[in-house]
């Protein structure tokens, strides 16, 4: 019993390869060899007995078996596992008989043999058989793998190998350096015969690769061998050459840089992820889409998807806070801070109208080494934050509402001293730029232009300025002549004269030093005129004729006109027609309309004859019927604004509101770029009825599918500040309508449009964004409150983990953000009054009460320390009494409640009030205004007052 | 921002010469006669990275230059998939698990 039941547990303990005969072990063993599993091959190996078949053969199976073996264990670290390995391959290679073996084992055992071994075992072979080509062709692989050409002198002197090694060589360090096109070069001399020919076609290959070339890489790649060492970029190439179907391995395919079906493909799934608000997905999609772009400089990739995930959150359901989450979890703690100023920096300038924030300068700047180690990029970093922003204070103008005490504290920072003119902070701005970068012209040019804006605000300042950049940059004529502008328009013409001096010394030829001294004649010409010294006036406009300026003679001819007028005294129209007879139509009416608008802006002037005026409208209304007969561009120019170097001679440059009555003539002249051009002109001078009279003309009766787009925009884009179509589903119907050009066109009207249009839609023109009219967008506002109020960015990675993620708590925000979520500005809807200026005092005021109060995690969400609660709701209540809301109507303050409660980081502080008011019974002690804030509901215990 | 360097297939660590040595490469190996489009998208690149001025105004605001958000991340990506590379002979050994 006990020996059967020995024998029985013997037979379950017998492995396979003792029951297989050694041919199929040793059949076997190559299966699995060739399958990559060297380990089965060796045990398979065992049961094979040592004189089995030809000599040697099982030897060098098991010298080939025990040679991969070692190579997978080295590739695993376990070196002296390999060492052992290898040294029973060696056992094991001393009873291969190399003459004797079959072809296809040579190349085997040549395979298995490092470089110098296997040449050794060649010279062997070919000592008594015939050479072998492919094998040859091996070694050569061996050779330039491993580098061991010293053992080439075991081959005859004549031997191809030998013969051809040395270009072969000399072309290595290019080949290692990604040169291959120097590397081909090297290798011309190579014959196509040579074991090294496959070598030369590579690099070709290589070369064709690099540069695009589809045929040549075609070409190359085809008569590469299959048997190459680098038989998978082969593969590879020959997939991208349309020459082969297989790829490559994945590792392959992304050193060459052929793997852009999975980058697309990770890029669209980021785009939806994004679109839909799928914090976690884009979390997922961002990392591989910045891993598979820049696999070396993964970093860089990731802050620059970062940056465009920040600038997502303005317009798709991706929330703020979502946005920062993400920013900690996938940049190095260290470029946090930076990566969040930089975002805030971004979003200014992709949002033009709420832009201004000098905190996010000073946050940058403060990690300005992280991003720009030298000292020179970080002193061209520092002007170009500086001249941004002052570009951005310009657009949000800064240089005319000035700042408020926590933007003049950021720009001290930022200046390293206090301005001392605060109305000139954005000159000041500019100059501290271009003292970093000196060499910056346009930082030059738009200093100069500043200091253009600013000629009333403190003209010694202003003048120090331009005398400062004088001296800078000796050679620029512009600070002359900006400065000679000064001068002309305070009316001191000598100093002006010299002024214009200096600038023509550094610019004798420069059209716009002459043009500005024809201006200063005239300008001097009226006001000669205004005081009644004729002759003056008309010496002076003989000097600006004689300059002979073609751009300038319209002009010249108005101020000839109007002192013709003056010196006639009587028989205005009379002189008028008789002034004006040797004009064409169209510059008879010019002239007219100049004069008119010249008058109308210095009525004030004592000797200014409000007869003159009269008699000029009369003969404008005589000549008008000429305007049904100008030619289109001609029509153009009549209501055209005039040129900005005008603005020494005339405050408002704009002339079309002197023909207002006859703008449908002027439009019924146009077509084409040039009607929108005159629509562009009249909007901006209050003619919003008269193009949209002009529009409604032109597209009545025709069919949507017909109608221009860029008509059909202007019009849907008045019905919108009408009223009258309030929201986004035309302006997107008109976009969806368009083809690339047309949307080419829109892009650029939308960008015409906005500065004469009121918020929301000024907004979603700028950015050509029309979804967002129809959706709460987060605005600029709430991003920079939510970054303060957490703290601000320098210690964003601290407070981060304490602040609340509605939106990452759970999976749901995936698909469905939360509610309120990422929602910030209030809105206006159709019948409802703007929230006005107070509610957004009020939610700035709030913002800054959370700052104040200590911010700490609760079930709940955020939640002030307990004991400075009642403080919150004392500031809250001063809060009510500063924002005008203590006793508002029930309908406003219903209105108010609504619109401040549409921010979801307000909210959410809000409602944690509310809680901590309701579990403390403090509910009743509340004022009735922030019961109804804090309870917008107006549940159960609130007897005795009047809800909202 | 790295689809400048991308479409020059550099470093974003390049120094100007490196810089302005792969653009002139580039635009004779893509006359704008022959790939106009490669063309624009190597100028477009050189202009945004031609000088150090250039190069740090793009490091802050690069992204900025498109007119949104879409665009730029189309950017980077035909920026990747037109990169296409010529990795050294070391590297592409380790790829194929064939170290020296």
């Amino acid at each position: 019993m006990r020996a059967k039941r020995r024998a029985k547990h013997r037979g379950k303990k017998r492995r396979p390869q003792e029951r297989l005969t050694p041919e199929l072990l040793l059949e076997q063993a190559r299966r699995n060899l060739a399958d990559g599993n060297p380990r089965k091959a060796l045990e398979l190996l065992r049961g094979v007995p040592d004189r089995h078949g030809d000599p040697g053969e099982v030897s060098l199976w098991r010298f080939c078996a025990c040679v991969e073996r070692a190579r997978q264990l080295t590739g695993k670290g376990l070196d002296k596992e390999a060492a052992a390995m290898r040294e029973r391959a060696g056992q094991h290679r001393t009873a291969v008989a190399v003459q004797n073996l079959a072809e296809s084992d040579l190349l085997r055992l040549l395979r298995c043999l490092d470089g110098a071994e296997a040449v050794s075992a060649y010279a062997e072979y070919v000592a008594a058989r015939p050479p072998l080509a492919a094998g040859e062709r091996v070694l050569a692989d061996r050779l330039v793998i491993d580098r061991c050409w010293r053992s080439l002198e075991r081959l005859a002197p004549g031997h191809p190998l030998r013969r051809d090694a040395e270009p072969v060589r000399r072309s290595l360090d290019a080949m290692d350096r990604g040169d291959w096109q120097r590397a081909a070069g090297l290798l011309e001399r190579v014959p196509r015969r040579s074991p090294f020919a496959p070598w030369r076609t590579f690099c070709k290959a290589m070369t064709s690769h690099a540069a695009g070339d589809g045929p040549g890489l075609a070409r190359a790649a085809a008569l590469l061998p299959d048997d190459f060492v680098l038989a998978g970029t082969v593969l590879e190439l020959r997939r991208s050459a349309g020459v082969g179907e297989r790829p490559g391995p994945a590792a392959i395919r992304q050193a060459l840089g052929t793997d852009g079906a999975l980058v697309s493909a990770t890029a669209d799934a980021l785009r939806q992820a994004l679109h839909r608000g799928a914090a976690h997905q884009v979390e997922r999609h961002l990392v591989s889409l910045a891993d598979a772009v820049s696999p070396d400089h993964p970093l860089a990739a990731r802050i620059d998807l970062l940056m465009i995930v920040a600038w997502t959150t303005l317009h798709t359901p991706m929330p703020v806070s979502g946005f920062f989450s993400l920013a900690e979890r996938i940049a190095p703690e260290e470029y946090l801070p930076s990566v969040a100023a930089q975002a805030t920096l971004l979003l200014q300038q992709t949002d033009p109208d709420e832009m201004w924030d000098p905190g996010a300068a000073v946050d940058y700047l403060h990690h300005l080494a992280l991003r720009f180690p030298s000292p020179s990029d970080q002193a061209l970093a520092r002007a170009c934050v500086l001249e941004s922003l002052a570009h951005c204070g310009v657009a949000a103008g800064i240089h005319l509402h000035g700042l408020d005490t926590d933007e003049m504290q950021q720009v001290t920072a930022l200046l390293g001293s206090r301005p001392e003119h605060p109305d000139l902070v954005l000159v000041d701005l500019m100059k501290a730029s271009l003292t970093a970068d000196p060499q910056s012209t346009t930082g030059f040019r738009f200093l100069l232009d500043l200091l253009l804006r600013h000629t009333t605000a403190d003209e010694a300042y202003v003048r120090g300025t331009l005398h400062e950049l004088a001296a800078r940059y000796p050679d620029a004529p512009e600070p002359w002549l900006e400065l000679a502008s000064l001068d002309y328009a305070r009316g001191a013409y000598r100093r002006a004269e010299v002024t214009l001096g200096e600038a023509l010394r550094r610019a004798p030829y420069d059209d716009r030093i002459i043009d500005l001294r024809a201006i200063g004649f005239l300008k001097s010409a009226d006001q000669s005129r205004k005081r009644g010294r004729f002759a003056l006036a008309a010496q002076d406009l003989a000097r600006a004729a004689e300059l002979r300026r073609p751009r300038l003679q319209p002009i010249v001819r108005v101020k000839r006109l109007l002192l013709d007028l003056v010196e006639a005294d009587a028989g205005f129209e009379k002189a008028a027609a008789a002034s004006l007879e040797p004009l064409a139509p169209a510059a008879q009416l010019r002239t007219l309309t100049v004069a008119i608008h010249d008058l109308d802006e210095n009525r004030h002037v004592k000797n200014v004859d409000p007869r003159i005026a009269s008699a000029l409208r009369q003969v404008l209304a005589g000549a008008a019927g000429a305007i049904g007969r100008l030619d289109p561009d001609e029509a153009l120019d009549l209501v055209a604004d005039l040129p900005a170097d005008y603005r020494i001679l005339y405050r408002n440059l704009r002339v079309a509101g002197v023909l207002t009555e006859w703008w449908p003539a002027v439009l019924a002249r146009l077509d084409g770029d040039r009607l929108t051009a005159c629509f562009d002109t009249l909007l901006a001078c209050g003619g919003r009825s008269t193009v949209r009279g002009e529009l409604d003309r032109r597209l009545r009766g025709v069919r949507a599918t017909d109608q221009d787009p860029v008509l059909s925009f202007y019009l849907a884009v008045i019905r919108y500040e009408e009223r009258e179509d309030y929201g986004a589903a035309r302006l997107l119907d008109i976009v969806e309508r368009a083809d690339a050009s047309g949307r080419r066109r829109l892009r650029d009207a939308a960008k015409r449009l906005a500065p004469v249009v009121g918020q929301p839609l000024r907004r979603a023109l700028q950015q050509f964004d029309f979804a967002s009219l129809d959706r709460m967008v987060p605005s600029f506002e709430a991003f920079r409150e939510l970054i303060y109020d957490l703290g601000g960015p320098e210690v964003l990675g601290r407070v981060l983990g304490q602040s609340v993620e509605p939106d990452l708590a759970d999976d749901a925000g995936d698909t469905e953000p939360a509610e309120g979520a990422g929602q910030a500005e209030p809105v206006a809807h159709v019948g409802e009054p703007a929230a006005g200026p107070s509610i957004r005092g009020f939610r700035a005021a709030l913002g800054r009460a959370a700052r104040n109060g200590r911010l700490v995690r609760s079930d709940q969400g955020l939640l002030f320390e307990e004991d400075e609660t009642p403080i919150i709701l004392d500031r809250l209540d001063l809060m009510i009494d500063n924002a005008g809301l203590r006793g508002a109507a029930p309908e406003f303050m219903a209105q108010t409640v609504r619109a401040v409660r549409d921010d979801g980081e307000v909210r959410r502080v809000l409602d944690a009030l509310a809680g901590w008011c309701t579990d403390n019974a403090r509910r009743a002690g509340l004022s009735q205004e922030l019961d109804a804030l804090l309870y917008p509901s107006g549940d159960a215990g609130h007897a005795g007052k009047e809800r909202y | 921002m790295l689809a400048h360097y991308l479409t020059l297939d550099l470093a974003p660590g390049a120094s100007q010469a490196q810089i302005r040595q792969r653009y002139l490469d580039l635009i004779r190996r893509h006359p704008p006669s022959r790939d106009p489009a490669r063309f624009a998208r190597v100028a477009t690149a050189y202009e945004a990275l031609q000088d150090d001025r250039s190069r740090v105004r793009t490091a802050i605001f690069g992204i900025a230059a498109y007119s949104d958000w879409e665009l730029a991340l189309d950017a980077l990506v035909q920026a990747r998939t037109a990169a296409r590379r010529a990795p050294g002979l070391q590297a592409l050994l380790a790829a194929e698990g064939r170290s020296q």
